[in-house]
């Protein structure tokens, strides 16, 4: 299998925090990698990291062979254009973070059209296709014609700004999806729902996902990996269907309660 | 006690009334534009974080607070008999009331500005990097639209004092409304209609300024907010 993502030596940290020490991962492509563990462990700022929204003090990480950041002596150089980096690492954060006052469509077009120069036309077709996979009405139900009233982010709610923020996400062909807590706000059900339309997206574009999340049994059933974090290490690295073999690990036990109706 | 309003001073005049009124409209819409440009160019400046930008960020405090603390009414007139002094040269009446007005007005723009790009939560910025805009798109298509929505009522307010500040250009001698009153008045002795006139003018102009701003804040872009 081909590399993803290869993270030599890598630090990390904010003032004097060191959140990620000497880390060392490889992420091959096809891979559904999910990323567990508590809060602090440096999860999310793995993530930050991959898609450069964060630097690294020190290591290399490289994608599909490729040196993106290299930091060394306290010299960062980053190696690849960042924002043409960005547009094929896909991220959805855990607050939604839609643009308030741009329509759901909006939201979804504006990177296809300002970033990749896709005609207007095009990109709202494929904006509303994308809507429809994550079963979102980006318009008032009322009117069918052409002149139908848009709806924006306040008109949704939270489980759908995320499903919008998938489709967002996606609409700029991503090679690779990182997902950042993209349940932690939503209760459970519609949590569960988040994870219905994951498994959809991945069969439709069978794309590399890389999911930080707390909880266990969600990542379970969409991943193929299973990362388990703890004050910046790897401490249990699995395949998904293996995990039972951990069941009594220390470190896993408190995060292995089934997390309701997300549990199938 | 009763008066005798005499209205037909008022139609003799209408031509002195309207131009006032042109006066009045072109010092408001010049003070505006150009304070807004001034105030907003200094309000980005202002939210830099840069410390090279640090003395320039001091220098516009300075400025912001010599401008907002003065009285409007003694800024232009010390500025009438300052700027000769400064620059050597005459300035007439109503060049001293367009940059009085102008620089008063950037003053406070440039503090809403500010207060404006503060309020735009990061997350919306860094959902723009994320799918790697440059920051130039990702200032002209996520934070401008967010700081007009965001400023558009504390600007409104201080474009619809502006247009009653103009007032005081009176005191320059520029025959804006007020000037005109004041000279049909003295000419007529007819102050009363004269005053009420303008009065009215000015009531019905803000009153329509304020009309359209209601109207406006129920537009679907001044409302959302996630």
């Amino acid at each position: 299998m081909n590399e993803l993502f290869r993270l030599e030596d890598v630090t990390v940290g904010y003032g004097t925090q060191v959140v990620l020490k000497g880390f060392n991962l490889v992420i091959y492509d096809r891979e559904r990698v999910a990323i567990c563990g508590p809060s602090g462990t440096g999860k999310s700022t793995l993530l930050r990291c991959l898609n450069l929204l964060e630097r690294i003090q020190r290591g290399t990480i490289y994608f599909r062979g490729t040196k993106i950041i290299e930091a060394r002596n306290g010299r960062v150089k980053v190696l690849v254009d960042e924002n043409v980096h960005r547009s094929r690492v896909g991220i959805v954060f855990q607050e939604f973070n839609l643009w308030p006052n741009k329509t759901i469509i909006k939201n979804i077009t504006e990177g296809p059209i300002y970033l990749k120069r896709v005609a207007r036309a095009t990109a709202t077709a494929r904006a509303k296709e994308l809507c429809a996979l994550v079963n979102v009405n980006p318009f008032h139900s009322s009117s069918e014609n052409g002149k139908s009233a848009a709806k924006y982010p306040s008109e949704l709610s939270g489980g759908q700004r995320q499903r919008v923020a998938l489709a967002r996400a996606l609409a700029m062909d991503p090679e690779v999806l990182l997902l950042d807590e993209i349940t932690s706000a939503l209760d459970p059900p519609l949590a569960a729902e988040i994870l219905r339309y994951l498994r959809k997206i991945n069969e439709s574009f069978h794309i590399p996902m890389i999911l930080v999340t707390h909880h266990v049994e969600f990542a379970r059933s969409l991943a193929t990996r299973l990362l388990f974090m703890k004050e910046g290490n790897v401490v249990v690295d699995t395949p998904a269907e293996k995990l039972d073999r951990y069941y009594d690990h220390v470190d896993l036990k408190e995060y292995l309660e089934p997390m309701g109706e997300g549990a199938e | 006690m009763a008066y005798d309003w005499q209205l037909g001073v008022l139609i003799q005049y209408w031509p002195a009334f309207v131009a006032g009124l042109v006066i009045t409209l072109k010092l408001t819409i010049v003070s505006i534009v150009a304070g807004t440009a001034i105030g907003y160019v200094l309000g980005v400046l202002l939210s830099t974080k840069s410390a090279y930008l640090k003395p320039v960020r001091y220098l516009i405090a300075i400025y912001s607070a010599l401008l907002g603390w003065l009285p409007l009414l003694v800024l232009i007139v010390w500025m009438y008999y300052f700027l000769p002094v400064l620059f050597n040269i005459k300035f007439d009446g109503l060049t001293v009331a367009y940059i009085g007005l102008s620089l008063n007005l950037s003053a406070f723009i440039a503090d809403v500005i500010r207060g404006a790009i503060q309020e735009i939560p990061r997350s919306y910025i860094d959902a723009g990097k994320a799918i790697g805009m440059p920051f130039s798109l990702i200032l002209r298509r996520i934070i401008f639209p967010e700081i007009v929505r965001i400023s558009l009522p504390s600007m409104v307010a201080l474009y619809i004092n502006q247009f009653k500040w103009t007032t005081l250009a009176s005191v320059l001698g520029v025959s804006e409304l007020l000037h005109t009153a004041d000279t049909i008045m003295i000419q007529t002795y007819r102050s009363l209609e004269s005053y009420t006139a303008i009065a009215i003018i000015y009531l019905v102009i803000v009153g329509l300024a304020n009309l359209i701003y209601v109207r406006m804040q129920r537009m679907q872009f001044f409302r959302q907010r996630a």
